[in-house]
């Protein structure tokens, strides 16, 4: 984990606030504009939202950087796809520095959240 | 079904742990009155748990656990020296500051378990319940 933090998620919706809140005090913290923090809360609702609403956990990685927040979505169960809906995918393009699929192999999702620069 | 998220051992992250546990609150429906108790509980019981971890000497992250239902249940697992209930109820001693913590939390909550952890190290669990409407 390094000096990241580490989320596990399950699949309800009922416990979706945790990664938003997570995600926002970390770009807060790092006295980033409230307009990005109001991205980061966005872009972790579509992302995270995306499996949570099909009922799946997710786990959540968090590791922050200079002037970037990097996110790691990724279900423990990889034998499912789940796929961003295209309005997601253009929602992530407005409000995150960069969302993708993992360059490892594994199935799930890194995104980059627009943060201040760490003193 | 709980959220569980694991931090390093930095003082920071208490407030974020606090500000998490406040909106698991919100959710269970909790007076507010309640939430700002789970906030000085939790708080606390972080607080401990690093203090814990860095006399231990140890590297591994704080697991902060939370269900919500009618309650909210806040588990604390850390892998540090280890603190005993039975301290909790000493009588005549001066406490010393984690137990001071965990009296202060034991007042606040409705609930406080202390386990000792298999491999070393202290889970701490609160519970709060919903009050009933009036």
């Amino acid at each position: 984990m390094g000096n990241g933090l580490r989320l596990e998620v399950p699949g309800d919706s009922l416990y979706a606030f945790a990664p938003r809140v997570v995600a926002a005090w970390l770009v807060a913290g790092t006295g980033a504009e409230i307009d990005a923090v109001e991205d980061a809360r966005l872009a972790i609702d579509e992302l995270v939202g995306a499996f949570v609403a099909a009922g799946r956990a997710v786990d959540v990685t968090f590791e922050e950087g200079d002037g970037v927040v990097t996110v790691e979505v990724v279900p423990p169960d990889q034998s499912l796809e789940v796929s961003l809906s295209p309005l997601a995918q253009r929602i992530l393009a407005v409000v995150a520095a960069g969302c993708g699929p993992l360059p490892d192999g594994r199935k799930g999702y890194r995104l980059s959240l627009r943060a201040g620069a760490m003193s | 079904m709980t959220v569980a998220l694991e931090i390093p051992t930095d003082d920071r992250f208490v407030g974020l742990v606090r500000h998490l546990a406040a909106q698991a609150a919100r959710r269970a429906e909790l007076s507010e009155e309640q939430i700002d108790d789970i906030r000085v509980a939790v708080s606390e019981v972080v607080a401990n748990a690093f203090a814990a971890q860095r006399r231990a000497g140890a590297a591994d992250p704080v697991r902060v656990e939370i269900g919500i239902d009618h309650e909210i249940r806040v588990a604390v697992l850390d892998r540090g020296d280890g603190v005993d209930m039975a301290v909790l109820d000493l009588p005549g001693t001066e406490p010393d500051e984690p137990t001071l913590g965990l009296l202060i939390t034991r007042a606040l909550v409705d609930d406080l378990r202390i386990e000792r952890r298999e491999g070393g190290g202290s889970e701490v669990c609160l519970i709060m319940a919903r009050e009933p409407s009036a």
